[in-house]
């Protein structure tokens, strides 16, 4: 490496150094994030604030009416409900069952690649193409209810039914997601040293006593992006039911983000949607904050 | 992929900035043209859009300093697409537009086509034809077509079960007699349902059940569309609701969720289904042997009419020239788009002209175009009517109360119309 | 969660081989029982994993009429064609106003550029969070995060009109710039170079490297799992995306797949042997995509031994 730059001895130079570096490097992420995130995002928080008719240029400011209304309308509190009952049976199934996976593939056992490929594959699928099929295979006439029939097990209604339609979203959410979060547990697992394992053995641990004292606090740094980028991608569910139930039977899979593209698209009332959202924003970034610190670890964030 | 080839950081920078720089900086080059460019929006469907193209290389031949560029979008998100155009300033100049019409109408958004629209054109149209481009008394789109529906039967079925196949529209099924075939028909083993007898295209949509409510004499809104509560909920709405209702919970001649390709492959044996279903049976199910009746009925006949309209957008720089379009397509060549299409006709001269649409299979639909036909409601709410229906509709299959289900509906339909459709 | 104490275990990681906890002693019948029980679980799940594939693609080679007619109840027929045809494959090469295969060219394109620039600006943008302490980078870091959690769809009109101030509709720019900034990317990626050791990269710096030098040399080669992960999550978001490019290109030679798929629900029917022949078209090249660099991605655990 052919480097000219001389790294200053005084430190003020240093830190220098190391702000330019940083803002290069930050450049063209901060600018794409300005332009095509914030720059919106402050557009959305303005409209949030007025009547605000899609196909009507004529904005009325209402102060924080969309707000108030929103708190006050019973299917956004359904929503919410629905919502946070998805994210928590998803993010718990899915972490769980993540964890799991990685730690049977960490052993090294024959097709190791084969099974990983297998439940990495859905992750690399797109959720158009996941949700069809999956509505299909729910059908009460469909693939599930076949291989149940052949297993002598009662047909299921599955979306067709106000209490089943919800769970049956979040297996299927499962399925599609578990493959990219055993890949992070899979890749935190690499970083566990074998001889720490080692010497717990002559220390007499057995796997269960190693696994809580040494795997699970190494996979912490995992588990936070697991647990965060989990809750905020279940948050905002929309494709399948959009492309499955429609919010029903009976709202039961009515969620925030499908209410908000109804309330948007099909009601035109642009105003309220992105009240709405800022409201599922604010709700996000708690429950996101809540989880860093739960998961706090010695490194600061 | 990942690995970086050994290049020094700034000369590496430079490469990425003159990377972006050709992806950014690259605008689509202008070519000079005398010509006027219209744009033309459709919902998408392989053979229309071919139908659609062969009529448009007609009209740019007859109009050679015209340019019509045509895209079409997913029927699903097609007025999502037009919504978000019309919402950026970016709308199309001549596009497909439907029962939504007055939700775009009262925004502001469509041109009014009466004055261009003369006389004697417009009493060519059909009755049914000119009630969904109408909003307060002001045309803003021109029929391409009507669509009806009927009941498709499977004839094997039928056959074996030596039941006549009714083919006129005097002789449609009453709502007994349709249940009694219905459950005939319905075959199960054990719990599993191996032929249901009823079936249904749009399931569980206002335009299947809405016949279902008029031939009941019922009312889903006001006939000034300010309200819902005394129509949606009206006696005569609920109990024809309950009745609806009992297909899937009494009698259980009806799935209540859709078996995809149910009635070609002979697991539903009667199905409710548009005009156009024929087309898409005979080109993609030909062995495939069924017949059409018409649609039953109750204390009057009624089914669903309705199609697609060209409109013009308000904010057009070419009026006439998006006219001349309209009128190209939805009058001069009429009658090639009915027959490429599939659809039915909306103008005398041509049911008229043509004998077949006295015929039977077309003879039905026809027919029931222009004795039994009913309207979805022409509201700016529409979108909010067809969702609030849906959904009551799904619920009282799942056996839930239909007159608290009604009850409720109304009550939140009410509050979307006096917000004047939103 | 417990509260644990991790700290000094970040220490000491050079020349560690593949870890496994088989190292740690087990009574050989014990463990072939284990063994079978861990087989058995994991044969089930992938069972489930790739049924749904093969329905898919079975019922693509089958001609309409018998996609759904075997489906209820079970039988080898449910998968196993009578007749087997491409008819629907051919139809979609047929399609006006251009083949399915013009439509996967786009987002082949548009993925491919998504990814690449993704990975190096984000990768970028990561490593300074990761390790460039400047005032306010957890300010800016938490604003990052909060841009990702806005529903795309409140955001769609405000970002078409930035899109066509710079006259990108109907470009690829418009498919393909605002999606290569990517806040779960550099969480992602932040949260790999962190638990790089930080001594490797003072010992590279002390040697002369340039932070871009030891950024290059020490934190990427580093990280290729979760750059490959990151490229996989890229590449996928960029196929999968539907909304947007229904949005900004409407004309027909911009659309990208999930359009053409969707467009097969028609007013009247849904083409379910186009549906089931294109989704496959669009499942298969990235599954193998997958497959390839799934090899890359093992090799990269290997060879970089820090991490394996």
């Amino acid at each position: 490496m052919a480097q000219n730059r001389v790294i200053s001895p005084r430190s003020s130079g240093l830190a220098r150094q190391r702000y330019l570096t940083a803002a290069v490097f930050l450049l063209p992420a901060t600018v794409g994030i300005i332009l095509f995130s914030l720059l919106p995002i402050l557009q959305a928080l303005r409209i949030s604030f007025f009547d605000y008719a899609l196909l009507n240029p004529e904005q009325i400011f209402l102060g924080a009416d969309n707000y108030r209304r929103a708190f006050a309308d019973p299917v956004f509190r359904i929503a919410l409900n629905n919502t946070i009952l998805y994210s928590v049976l998803l993010v718990v199934g899915q972490t769980l069952l993540a964890l799991l996976l990685a730690l049977l593939l960490k052993q090294e056992i024959r097709g190791r690649a084969f099974f990983r490929s297998a439940f990495f594959m859905p992750v690399v699928t797109s959720l158009v193409v996941i949700s069809t099929v999956w509505k299909l295979m729910y059908n009460s006439q469909g693939f599930i209810n076949g291989v149940l029939g052949t297993l002598g097990l009662g047909a299921q209604p599955f979306l067709a039914s106000s209490t089943q339609a919800l769970p049956s979203l979040v297996l299927m959410s499962v399925w599609k997601e578990v493959g990219f979060y055993m890949l992070i547990f899979l890749a935190g697992l690499q970083a566990v040293p074998g001889e720490l394992y080692e010497s717990a053995a002559i220390d007499g641990a057995n796997r269960w006593t190693s696994f809580w004292r040494i795997t699970l606090p190494l996979l912490r740094r995992a588990t936070v992006f697991v647990m965060v980028v989990g809750t905020i991608s279940a948050f905002k569910v929309f494709t399948p039911v959009y492309l499955m139930t429609d919010g029903g039977p009976a709202d039961s899979t009515m969620v925030i983000v499908f209410y908000i593209f109804r309330v948007a698209f099909r009601y035109f009332e642009m105003g309220y949607a992105s009240a709405m959202s800022f409201i599922l924003m604010g709700i996000v970034i708690v429950l996101a904050l809540l989880q860093f610190r739960l998961l706090r670890t010695t490194v600061e964030y | 992929m990942v690995s970086l080839s050994p290049r020094r950081p700034a000369r590496w920078f430079a490469l990425l900035v003159l990377a972006l720089i050709v992806l950014v900086g690259v605008p689509p080059i202008a070519i000079a043209q005398q010509t006027t460019t219209l744009r033309f929006w459709m919902s998408a469907d392989p053979a229309l859009e071919a139908a659609m193209d062969a009529l448009l290389r007609g009209y740019m031949r007859t109009h050679p300093n015209v340019t019509v560029q045509r895209d079409a979008f997913p029927f699903n998100e097609y007025h999502q697409k037009l919504t978000t155009a019309f919402a950026s300033g970016d709308p199309p100049d001549v596009f497909w537009m439907d029962v939504r019409t007055a939700t775009f109408a009262s925004a502001g958004s469509l041109l009014v086509l009466e004055k261009y629209l003369t006389p004697q054109n417009k009493a060519d149209i059909i009755a049914s034809g000119l009630i969904e481009p109408v909003w307060k008394g002001n045309l803003y789109g021109v029929p391409m077509h009507e669509l009806t529906e009927g009941l498709f039967v499977n004839r094997t079925i039928f056959e074996e079960a030596g039941i006549k196949i009714p083919q006129r529209l005097e002789e449609a099924w009453t709502w007994d007699e349709f249940v009694t075939i219905a459950r005939r028909l319905t075959r199960r083993t054990g719990e599993r349902t191996d032929v249901w007898g009823f079936g249904v295209l749009r399931h569980l949509s206002d335009w299947s059940i809405l016949p279902v409510i008029m031939q009941n004499n019922g009312a889903v809104i006001s006939p000034d569309l300010k309200k819902a509560t005394g129509y949606l909920n009206s006696p005569a709405t609920v109990e024809a609701m309950k009745w609806y209702q009992s297909l899937f919970t009494t009698h259980r001649v009806i799935s209540v969720d859709p078996i995809p390709d149910g009635f070609p492959t002979g697991r539903i044996a009667i199905f409710q289904a548009p005009s156009t279903y024929r087309a898409f049976l005979d080109a993609r199910f030909p062995d495939f042997k069924y017949a059409v009746v018409p649609m039953f009925k109750g204390k009057r006949c009624a089914v669903t009419a309705g199609g697609w309209n060209v409109s013009v957008a308000t904010r057009t720089k070419n009026k006439d020239l998006s006219w001349s379009l309209v009128d190209y397509l939805t009058r001069e060549r009429h009658a090639e788009w009915v027959r490429t299409s599939g659809y039915l006709p909306v103008r005398k001269s041509l049911l008229q002209r043509e004998p077949k649409f006295r015929q039977y299979p077309w003879g039905i639909f026809v027919d029931q175009l222009q004795q039994c036909q009913v309207h979805r409601p022409n509201t700016p709410a529409y979108n909010f009517f067809f969702d609030t229906f849906l959904a009551v509709a799904r619920d009282a299959a799942l056996g839930r109360d239909v007159q608290s289900l009604l009850d409720a509906a109304a009550a939140r339909m009410d509050v979307s119309l006096s917000r004047g459709g939103r | 969660m417990t509260s644990q104490r991790p700290g000094h275990l970040t220490v000491g990681r050079e020349g560690v081989g593949f870890p496994s906890a088989s190292r740690v002693s087990l009574t050989s019948a014990s463990r072939v029982v284990e063994r079978g029980a861990v087989y058995t679980l994991l044969s089930l799940l992938a069972v489930i994993f790739i049924v749904p594939y093969l329905w898919m693609i079975f019922s693509s080679l089958k001609p309409a009429v018998e996609i759904f007619k075997y489906v209820y109840p079970l039988s080898w027929r449910t998968f196993i064609p009578e007749t087997f045809t491409l008819g629907s494959y051919r139809e979609l090469f047929q399609l006006v106003p251009f083949p399915f295969s013009r439509y996967l060219l786009n987002s082949l394109f548009v993925a491919i550029s998504v990814t690449f620039f993704s990975l190096v600006v984000n990768a970028l943008a990561a490593y300074a969070f990761a390790r460039l302490p400047f005032p306010g980078r957890n300010l800016l870091f938490a604003l990052f995060l909060g841009t990702m959690i806005i529903p795309f769809e409140v955001l769609a009109i405000p970002l078409y009109l930035q899109v066509r101030s710079f006259g990108w509709v109907n470009t690829y720019q418009a498919l393909i710039i605002p999606w290569i900034a990517n806040p779960l990317g550099i969480f992602l990626l932040r949260q790999f170079f962190q638990d790089i050791p930080k001594e490797l990269e003072e010992s590279a710096r002390i040697d002369g490297c340039s932070h871009f030098g030891a950024f290059r040399h020490i934190v990427l080669p580093n990280s290729i799992p979760a750059l490959v992960a990151f490229a996989l999550i890229r590449f996928q978001a960029s196929w999968d995306a539907f909304l947007w490019p229904l949005i900004a290109a409407p004309a027909a030679e911009k659309r990208v797949i999930q359009v053409a798929i969707a467009s097969f629900v028609t007013e009247v029917q849904t083409r379910w042997d186009l549906t089931f022949a294109a989704s496959t078209m669009a499942t298969l090249p990235i599954i193998l995509i997958f497959l390839i660099l799934q090899r890359y991605y093992v090799q990269g655990v290997i060879m970089s031994g820090l991490k394996g």
